[in-house]
């Protein structure tokens, strides 16, 4: 478990902090999606999470242990797939080989599996790859190391239609139970289907954080002629199919599957959490 | 001994990831020396063997030692670079595994090297220069390979062991000087980790400046041209291992606090 406590972080002391005050727990095996607009701190986040940056004030501990402390055995269990990254200029199969020995749970077969999923080149050096074919190398290696939390920032960016079609495959079958994978991301669509939990950041703040099974349990995602705008629709916005919509979810109603953009151009115009009807 | 394993998998990891650099190191030392003997060795002593003097090789391996402490503070460059940083600082193991295996490359490896490097520079040059009088149909001295070793720094100790000087203080001295050195080292290497950009830069200064302090006072005390005394000596003595001790830590507390950030000028 990863337990954010009251933690204070900024990049210069005289700015104003990313975070303030800022608290959070996060369960072993759950997807959560970490949405934000620009600079609200997502990337800030992870960085955070991994030790790789300190906080101010306030802890952040995974396990039991504080990240900080940058200790063997807290990082064996974390990976970042970072938005940008240079790969050294080695083969795939010699980077693994360089690598694999600092993670205990690595495994071959999640290896193979994502390798062929991606198509993934091996024979050619790791620098000369595209910057999808470097994603998709850097996140096959991740996902291989088999540890308990993951951390992708903005993982489609940079990849091709079929290959964000490949990544979202890739996640749902490497999912184990007692893993937790944080995606960092603008691209709603792309990460729409494989998120448990959503998180929305704004001003040093949790906008919203709730899991996809409550707000399915709670909200009606759906689309309504202007007719329908009925009194229980919190928020809509036109769409060339109509207009998209978020209600309270009545006793009668269908379950809706979650329409990840809605939910958040919603949370940033009405308070949702606010409105969570007990 | 976990830690021990863990340091050969990370020099194993630094082996697989860096040998390109080790090797650009190599032969740029390489490449100095036979430029160095090419150009004062070979081609002054020829034009004017007056413009061959022992200040030369003296100047050489001045030039050298600050090379030397140069690369000491790069050692944890790596930190202040935020792509490489991620990946290295993320790398599971400890803080001490990563600095003590950086920090025993360094201060044992980074030596080794450039010496192996000179060593190689002095065979080729021996082997030219030799095959050159073997042409010319002068007597080839082929103890020239050992003329590396009679002019470092390093091995004037050695050489006193040699002579006269009793086993005893050779050793005694060896160890003190090894101590300096080790105390330059971690100096140089604190503020390379200490400094975002050019980190030598700072250590050169400061040492200059608490060098013009100490003469400062010693003028002032009326003592500057008289002999060091016995006291001072030995003040210096047990200061070199204690000093290393402080900045080896100085090194290891600011490789531990550093972060991804690229604005901060210095982390302390």
């Amino acid at each position: 478990m990863i337990d954010i406590q009251r933690i204070k972080f900024g990049y210069k002391d005289n700015s104003p902090k990313v975070f303030e005050d800022f608290s959070l727990r996060l369960e072993q095996n759950n997807v959560y999606g970490l949405l934000g607009e620009n600079g609200t701190g997502k990337s800030t986040l992870l960085y955070l999470l991994m030790g790789l940056l300190r906080p101010c004030e306030g802890q952040i501990t995974v396990d039991g242990t504080n990240v900080s402390c940058r200790k063997r055995q807290t990082l064996q269990q974390m990976y970042i797939v970072p938005e940008e990254f240079d790969l050294p200029a080695m083969r795939f199969t010699e980077y693994v080989e360089t690598y694999r020995p600092f993670y205990p749970a690595f495994s071959d077969d999640v290896l193979h599996r994502c390798v062929e999923e991606f198509k993934l080149p091996q024979d050619v050096k790791l620098n000369t790859l595209s910057m999808g074919n470097k994603k998709k190398a850097l996140m096959s290696f991740a996902l291989a190391t088999n540890v308990h939390y993951l951390f992708m920032d903005e993982p489609t960016n940079g990849l091709d239609v079929p290959s964000k079609k490949q990544f979202r495959k890739v996640i749902a079958t490497t999912m184990t139970e007692k893993r937790t994978l944080i995606i960092a991301t603008h691209q709603l669509h792309d990460v729409e289907s494989l998120l448990d939990h959503v998180l929305i950041l704004q001003g040093s703040q949790l906008l919203l954080n709730a899991s996809v099974t409550e707000l399915c349990k709670k909200y009606t995602f759906d689309i309504r002629s202007n007719d329908a705008l009925t009194d229980d629709v919190l928020y809509s916005e036109r769409t060339p199919q109509g207009n998209a919509t978020l209600s309270f979810r009545q006793p009668d109603d269908e379950e809706t599957p979650l329409n990840l953009e809605l939910l958040f151009n919603a949370a940033h115009k009405i308070s949702l959490t606010a409105n969570f009807p007990d | 001994m976990n830690t021990i394993s863990n340091i050969l998998q990370l020099w194993r990891f630094y082996w697989r990831t860096e040998k390109k650099t080790y090797l650009r190191i190599f032969l740029i030392c390489f490449a100095i020396y036979i430029v160095k003997t090419a150009v004062f060795d070979f081609i002054l002593m020829r034009i004017s063997s007056e413009a061959y003097t022992y200040s030369h090789t003296a100047l050489f391996y001045q030039m050298y030692s600050i090379g030397t402490l140069v690369l000491m503070s790069y050692l944890f460059d790596t930190v202040h670079h935020k792509q490489r940083a991620i990946s290295y600082l993320s790398l599971p193991a400890s803080n001490l595994e990563k600095f003590l295996s950086r920090f025993i490359m360094g201060v044992v490896g980074v030596p080794i090297l450039l010496n192996v490097a000179l060593f190689a520079g002095s065979i080729v040059v021996t082997l030219v220069l030799g095959t050159m009088d073997s042409l010319a149909g002068n007597p080839t001295s082929w103890m020239r390979i050992f003329d590396y070793y009679s002019h470092h720094p390093d091995m004037a100790a050695t050489y006193d062991l040699f002579g006269a000087m009793p086993f005893n203080r050779f050793l005694t001295i060896l160890f003190w000087r090894n101590m300096m050195v080790l105390a330059f080292f971690s100096f140089f290497i604190w503020f390379g980790t200490a400094f975002r950009r050019a980190g030598w830069v700072y250590a050169i200064i400061v040492i200059f400046v608490l060098l013009a302090l100490f003469i400062l006072v010693l003028e002032i005390m009326g003592i500057l041209y008289d002999p060091v005394p016995r006291s001072l000596r030995n003040i210096w003595g047990y200061g070199a291992p204690l000093l290393s001790i402080l900045f080896t830590y100085l090194a290891y507390r600011s490789f531990c606090r550093a972060q991804i950030v690229t604005h901060k000028f210095v982390t302390l």
